[in-house]
This record gives structure tokens, C-alpha cells and sequence, in this order.
């Protein structure tokens, strides 16, 4: 019994002691430097950048019509590291590769670095999978790049990342993790922005100002301030007609506000209402007074039509039936904006009020500044509490795993740096219709070939929108220029511009032994909307029914 | 006397008649119960977003309305970029990955539940009983249990080496958990066992072996059953989903199930290209239809003895 027991110990030693040595095979060279950043004085340690060949597998779920441009930039990456091959691999969609790389990690074969969702990631810290990217992020090496047949050979490379350029909100989703560790990184970040029916606005404008609303002639509200729901509901009773059926001869519609995603309804009011919801720790605090005048203030704006949800008309998005003018606005994802235009292409009989002017603004806030208290009505009853601006950010990020070897690392790590430069991120947000994950990006000058015949940089992509809106849309584009192709994506990634100040993540963590995991809590806090909307369950009962089902 | 018989035979007419309407009513609600999935899925390959979209929905669509683009496009190829050539939707490798599998699978499964429902059928050794026993037991465990055991083997066998998985390795690992299957050879075992003893005692006189028996006697006798297997489990294998998108780590390898799964939706929306996707799903499904009118007796007369169906 003795003897087993020593040798379980000495090979539980051994693994032990394999596990914790990673052989360095960098160093040929160390020189130290001193260099200034914006934020100091760092002392680099400059070191010949590694040349054993690497091969570096990244997981993702994209398919043919993203991978193009992801194929070129690891064409660029490789030519300028002329030792490593990125292997890109599509693993379908997201469960499959979250399934796939949770099960891999039992058995040590998982990706150098993934895609995924802050709850994957989660899942991945918990179980000692992930790497922490603080090591590259605040490294003080410094590489030199010696191979001749680099893009880049004689360059010097930097590990370190300044995250100064990076959005805000997105950084704060990234080091949400345990000790404030960064385990991924933004890269397909997308955010909800509000479509709103401007041919009918338009008939309204007479109304809307002598309501105390400021909206242009041609029915513009403010891009870069949102509106109030106080300010939504004062539309409901001017945009909504009094039976739940437009009004086409009135320009009224049957509901005014539709939320596509009734998760994030829930998650981005809780934080607008200053209502606890979880926190990374995986603490549920739905249950409180706050979340429950929430859930009474929806209730009675689903009653009066003021909100409504897609449901209503058997659908998953409300992009259709606002289409066909049942709602006349609608909040719903930046990458699905195209769904809310009404094209020629749309059963014309459907179209209730033709192919319509489409503005979109910032999703409404309970007020302009965060902080302020608010008291919201609804006709009978007073909901008071302070308010905070809040939109939500989505989308998944990039992290790298533990087991790859130093070196895999290294280049996963400086491939992600590479694919998030402000150049590429610019290029990723206007080929794919994400959002840019550096700020620096909203002023690269690269120019992107959009089509054959029509290229432009992020800057000049952004004012398509804003040369539209100061016209009052009145500009004097031919009919065949490509701008208003773009018109619409151009105003979306404007609005999200403007709410990348007040972006706010969903904490995420993965189920524990006594609650249910952050995303199917999500899933649940949508239900009990949904529950609240279609009158099976009063909010107090919806909240319940919501604890009940998360909290085990 | 008369009266009374031509009464009878109105009232034997008219209960025949009710009972004809009612047999046929209830036959023809359930055949559309079973058609309009297809339907479906037909006219949706062939409509527009927008007509998908519509609302209420459109039930019907004249020729002229028919949106054929849906499925051209599986069969696009990128003309620029680094993917120049290749096809948008790799459809044909997905359905030569799926044919590839079934037919393994297929074959694999045949050979061992023959062998083993002969060897429980037939074979006199010690403990067969209790063996066979255990055996079906674990139809009681739900697959989806196995699949981590199986993960782990497959994994230690080396057919899934994420870095360097070869297309053999993806095979290997695709088929090998699935080449037997309890209630095959349950059913199998069954039939076998209804082959009078006579004829084995009787070739055995005449000095034939086991092996040569199974293959000259029960296999020829047992034909129907081993063709019904064979349809039933290769219909299985086609549609096999989670085990091959857990086990392949390259697009290439996949089949064509895990291809429908997201190679239609948009993964910034989250919104699926639902035109498409029926398209492909229409044209995956073919096959499966051609395979059951060949053999639709065979299917029918496998079903008719088991009370099963695929």
C-alpha cells in the first residue's frame, strides 16, 4: 500500500513539475532600451524575435463571407512572420465550438487561440484553460525581427498593448474575469441602434416640436443625443393610433417601440434603471424593488402599446413588421440593420406605408446624463430612480489557451494585436458590418474596396451619414452614386459611435452548483418579459417564475 | 326473409362506406401531416427572403415566382480573394463526406451484427445468455451518455489530434463507435433464431462449417431483416449530427448535416438565410427519398415485422 502511494505521489509530482516548466527557446540576444510611451518611461528588453516554425490553429465560426478578409490578414501575418502558419478553422457556430473546446480541454486538445462569448471564456477561466493576456499586454519586451524574407525585417515589434485606444466597454467585458485579468480580447463587436420610420415622423413634425421634441423639417431627431422615454411615450400618443392597426390615411402605427431581443431589454433597462441584475461573480441580484418597478414600468408601456415585442406578430425580429409599418420604430441589432429598409424587393400589398425613409437614432435612454434622478409615469403611477445612460455591446471576443506551447503564444498573441490594429479593425468593421474595437479606428485614413468601382476609409464612410443629415437629407448624390448603398450602415456605425461611451457588458460566468450560467440567464430574464408581454404572468409573478427557474 | 337480407346488405354498405370515409379521412390527415414538412421545405428553397418573411405567409408560389438563385447559389465558387475557386458552400465535399461515412458505417454495422446476432443466436457457449443480457441492457443507457467515453477513446486511439488530424483519422473516427449496434443485433438475433435447427443440424452432417452456413443458410433466409438494417442505418449515419461535428476539426471533413447547421446564418445577426438553407436541405434529402422508393418494399415489409421505422 506504501509502495502505490509513493508512486502515485511521485507521478502526481512529476506531472506536477511538467506542467509548470515552459522551455524557453527565445533568447539569443538582450539588450535593454528605454523608451517613452504617452504614459511613461518603459524599460524594453529587446530580444531577436523567435524562428522555429509555428504552427498556430484558430477556431471560429465564420463562414465563406467573412473568411475572405480573415484569409488575408493571415496571408499579411505570414508574410510578415515568415515561421508561423495560421491554420483558420470554421467550427460551425458557436455551441458546437464551445462544446468542442470544452471537452477538449479534458484531454489537452484544444485551439491555440478561439473565438467566443464572455460566458465561454468564462467557462474557460474556471477551468484553468485560458491564458491570461496581461502576460503580452504589459510586457516590456521588445522583438527584433530577423528573418529576411519578413515584410518587416530589421523592424522592431512591441508585445505590449496600449489599451488606451481600445473602447472602453469593450475592455471592461475583457478583464471581467478573476483578478481583473484580461483572458480575451474585442474583435466582432456589434451594439443595438434604433430604426425609426422618418415618412412618418415627417407628417408629425408640427406635433412633435409643439410637444417639446426638437426634430428637423425632414424628421431628424438628434444623433448624438438619445431620446428620453419620456420623450417616447410623448410620440406614442402623436405616432401611435388609438386601435392597435395603422392608420396609413393618419401616418399612425399600431405600436410605437419594438425591442427585437427581449434579453437585452431586460439586462440594458436593469442597468438604465440603476436595478442590480448579476455581477461576474456570478451573484444573481434580480430579485430587488428596483428590477420590480422596472418590470411594473414595462408592463404598462406594453399595455399602452408603447412597447412592444415581436412576439406580438409571431415573429423573432420586429424588422418585418416594421417594414410593413405595425411599428414605427423598432431596437435591434447594428449587424442586421438591412433587414429594417423596405426595398423594392418586398411584397409591395405588405407595405403599408411604401418603401419609407428609414433614420436611425440611439436606442431611448431614461435620461441625458447618467446619474440623474428621473421620475418616469405612466399615467396612474410614478416609477422614481436614478437613471444611467446604458446600451448594450455584444459579439464575441479572442483568447488564447494554456497549452499551446511559449512561442504559440506569442504569435496567437501578436496576431490578435495584428487583426485589432486600428487599420484592420476599420477594415473588419466596414467589410463585415461589426463595429471597430479602437476608437483610433474611427479616423483611419486605409482605403477598403467596398465594390469593384467604390472604395473609401472608415472616415469617409462615416460621413455618408453625416453629410446626409446635416443636409437634412437633402444631398445631391446622382441615383447611381454607391454612397447610398452605404447610407444606412454609414448611420448605424455613426449612432454606435456615439454610444461607445456608454457601451455596458452582460458579466459573464458559467453555471455554478446553485445558479444557472449568464447566458441562459439572459435567456430566462427574456422569458419573463415575454411572460410580462403577453399577460400569462403579472410582473410580480414573471420575476418569481424567473428566480425560480435560475436560481436552483 | 329477402327484406331483411337487402337490408343488411344497405346497412353493410353503408357502414362500409363510413368506415371507408373515416379510415381514408384519417389516413389522408396524417399523410398531410407528413407532407407538409416537405412541402415546406420545397417551397421555401424556392422563395425570396422577403417572401419568407411575408406575413401571412405565402402557400403557394406559381413557377414563374419560383427563386431558383437559392440553389445556384450552393454551388457559387469565390471568384477573388484567397478562397479564388473555391466553392462558397462546399456542398459536394460535405455530401461525399456524408456518402463516405453511411457506406462505412453501413458496412461496418452489417458485418458485426451479423456475426454477433448469429453468435447469440445460434453459437452454443458458456454464459451466451448472460452476455446477451448485459448486452441489451445497456439499449437503457442513452447515447448521448457514450459520447464522452467515446471522445475519450477515439482521442486515445489518435483520430482526433486537433493540430494534424488526417482525413483517414476523421473517418476512423466518425465510424468506428457506430459499426455496432445492440438492437440491430437484437433484431437480427430474433430472426435468426426463427431459421428451424433442422437446417443446421442437417449441414452440419454434410460437414459445413458455422461461417459457411451463416453465409449459405441464415444470411439468404434472414435477407429482408439485413436489408432493412442496412436501410435503417444508413438513413442513420446520413443524418448523423453531433458525434461528427464533435469528432472532425476541419470544415473539409464534416458532412453535410453539420454544414446546414451555420453555414446560413449570419453570424454577426444571428439571422439564418432560412431559402438557403431549405435548398440545401431539399437537395440532402434526395438521395434519401430515391434510396426509399427503390426500396420502399424492403423498407415496408422491415417495418411491418419490427414494428420500427427509420
Amino acid at each position: 500500500m506504501k509502495k502505490i502511494l509513493l508512486s502515485v505521489f511521485a507521478l502526481l509530482t512529476v506531472f506536477v513539475l511538467t506542467g509548470c516548466v515552459e522551455i524557453a527557446t527565445t533568447t539569443t540576444t538582450e539588450v535593454t532600451t528605454t523608451t517613452t510611451s504617452g504614459t511613461g518611461t518603459t524599460a524594453k528588453v529587446v530580444m531577436d524575435l523567435p524562428d522555429e516554425e509555428v504552427t498556430i490553429l484558430f477556431w471560429h465560426i465564420y463562414g465563406s463571407g467573412k473568411t475572405a478578409l480573415l484569409d488575408k490578414f493571415i496571408d499579411e501575418f505570414e508574410a510578415m512572420y515568415p515561421n508561423v502558419t495560421i491554420e483558420s478553422q470554421s467550427q460551425s457556430d458557436y455551441n458546437t465550438l464551445r462544446e468542442k473546446i470544452n471537452t477538449g480541454i479534458g484531454v489537452n486538445q484544444v485551439p491555440t487561440m478561439a473565438l467566443g462569448y464572455p460566458d465561454h471564456f468564462a467557462g474557460y477561466v474556471q477551468a484553468g484553460a485560458a491564458y491570461s493576456l496581461n502576460n503580452f499586454i504589459y510586457s516590456n519586451i521588445r522583438y527584433e525581427v530577423m528573418d529576411s524574407t519578413s515584410t518587416i525585417a530589421g523592424e522592431f515589434v512591441d508585445v505590449s498593448l496600449d489599451l488606451e485606444n481600445f473602447v472602453p466597454g469593450y475592455l471592461a467585458e475583457n478583464n471581467q474575469y478573476v483578478g481583473g485579468q484580461y483572458y480575451s480580447m474585442p474583435y466582432s463587436k456589434s451594439t443595438e441602434t434604433m430604426a425609426i420610420n422618418r415618412t412618418v415622423v415627417k407628417q408629425h413634425v408640427a406635433a412633435i416640436r409643439a410637444a417639446g421634441i426638437d426634430v428637423s423639417d425632414e424628421g431628424f431627431f438628434s444623433h448624438t443625443t438619445p431620446l428620453t422615454f419620456t420623450q417616447v411615450q410623448t410620440l406614442g400618443t402623436i405616432l401611435l393610433n388609438d386601435t392597435a392597426t395603422t392608420d396609413v390615411a393618419n401616418f399612425q402605427c399600431g405600436y410605437l417601440l419594438n425591442y427585437d431581443s427581449s434579453g437585452n431589454m431586460f439586462i440594458n433597462m436593469s442597468r438604465q434603471f440603476g436595478a442590480p441584475y448579476t455581477n461576474s461573480a456570478g451573484e444573481i441580484l434580480i430579485n430587488n424593488d428596483t428590477t420590480k418597478s422596472m418590470l411594473n414600468y414595462i408592463n404598462a408601456m406594453f399595455t399602452s402599446r408603447t412597447f412592444v415585442l415581436p412576439n406580438q406578430f409571431g415573429q423573432l425580429y420586429g424588422s418585418t413588421n416594421f417594414k410593413y409599418g405595425d411599428i414605427c420604430m423598432t431596437v435591434g441589432s447594428t449587424a442586421g440593420v438591412l433587414y429594417n429598409i423596405p426595398t423594392s424587393l418586398d411584397v409591395a400589398a405588405n407595405l403599408k406605408f411604401g418603401i419609407f425613409d428609414v433614420d436611425f437614432l440611439q436606442v431611448p435612454q431614461p435620461v441625458a446624463t447618467s446619474g440623474q434622478a428621473v421620475t418616469l409615469s405612466d399615467g396612474t403611477t410614478n416609477y422614481n430612480f436614478t437613471g444611467s445612460l446604458s446600451s448594450v455591446q455584444q459579439g464575441p471576443n479572442i483568447g488564447i489557451f494554456k497549452n499551446a506551447s511559449t512561442n504559440e503564444k506569442l504569435f496567437a498573441w501578436l496576431f490578435i494585436k495584428y487583426i485589432t490594429s486600428a487599420e484592420n479593425t476599420a477594415l473588419w468593421a466596414m467589410d463585415t458590418g461589426y463595429l471597430p474595437v479602437r476608437l483610433s479606428a474611427y479616423t483611419s485614413d486605409v482605403l477598403i474596396q467596398l465594390t469593384p468601382t467604390f472604395s473609401t476609409t472608415y472616415v469617409d464612410f462615416l460621413s455618408i451619414a453625416t453629410d446626409y443629415w446635416t443636409a437634412d437629407g437633402d444631398v445631391d448624390w446622382a441615383a447611381t452614386d454607391e454612397r447610398w448603398d452605404y447610407l444606412h450602415s454609414s448611420m448605424v456605425a455613426n449612432i454606435a459611435k456615439n454610444q461607445a461611451l456608454y457601451y455596458q457588458y452582460d458579466p459573464a460566468f458559467p453555471a455554478g452548483s446553485s445558479s444557472a450560467g449568464s447566458a441562459t440567464i439572459r435567456v430566462e430574464a427574456g422569458y419573463c418579459l415575454e411572460n410580462i408581454y403577453n399577460k400569462s404572468k403579472t410582473p410580480t409573478q414573471a420575476l418569481a417564475f424567473l428566480m425560480n427557474q435560475i436560481d436552483w | 326473409m329477402a327484406e331483411v337480407f337487402v337490408k343488411n346488405e344497405k346497412s353493410y354498405k353503408v357502414q362500409k362506406i363510413i368506415s371507408n370515409v373515416l379510415t381514408f379521412s384519417f389516413l389522408g390527415a396524417i399523410a398531410i401531416v407528413v407532407l407538409v414538412p416537405f412541402y415546406w421545405m420545397i417551397l421555401t428553397s424556392l422563395k425570396s427572403s422577403t417572401m419568407i418573411e411575408s406575413i401571412p405567409p405565402i402557400l403557394f408560389l406559381k413557377p414563374s415566382q419560383w427563386q431558383i438563385w437559392n440553389y445556384k447559389a450552393l454551388f457559387e465558387i469565390v471568384e477573388s480573394g484567397p478562397r479564388a475557386g473555391q466553392p462558397l458552400f462546399p456542398f459536394f465535399t460535405y455530401m461525399k463526406n456524408t456518402i463516405v461515412i453511411s457506406i462505412i458505417t453501413t458496412i461496418g454495422t452489417s458485418i458485426t451484427t451479423i456475426l454477433a446476432a448469429f453468435a447469440f443466436a445460434r453459437l452454443n457457449f458458456k454464459g451466451r445468455d448472460i452476455v446477451f443480457a448485459i448486452i441489451i441492457a445497456t439499449m437503457m443507457i442513452p447515447g448521448e451518455i457514450f459520447i464522452l467515453t467515446n471522445f475519450l477513446t477515439i482521442n486515445k486511439l489518435g483520430w482526433y489530434d486537433i493540430m494534424n488530424q488526417s482525413y483517414s483519422d476523421a473517418i476512423f473516427a466518425m465510424t468506428l463507435p457506430f459499426m455496432t449496434s445492440v438492437f440491430y443485433t437484437f433484431y437480427l438475433r430474433q430472426t435468426f433464431k426463427q431459421i428451424p435447427n433442422e437446417l443446421y443440424y442437417a449441414a452440419k452432417v454434410d460437414g459445413t462449417t458455422d461461417f459457411k452456413y451463416l453465409l449459405k443458410v441464415m444470411i439468404p433466409v434472414a435477407m429482408p431483416t439485413i436489408i432493412t438494417i442496412i436501410i435503417l442505418n444508413s438513413m442513420g449515419a446520413w443524418s448523423a449530427y453531433i458525434w461528427p461535428a464533435m469528432v472532425t476539426t476541419k470544415d473539409q471533413f464534416r458532412l453535410v448535416s453539420n454544414g446546414l447547421r451555420g453555414a446560413f446564418t449570419d453570424s454577426g445577426s444571428g439571422r439564418t438565410d432560412y431559402g438557403q438553407q431549405m435548398a440545401s436541405a431539399a437537395l440532402v434529402t434526395a438521395p434519401l427519398l430515391v434510396v426509399f422508393f427503390v426500396f420502399r418494399k424492403q423498407i415496408m415489409r422491415g417495418v411491418s415485422r419490427s414494428g420500427i421505422k427509420g
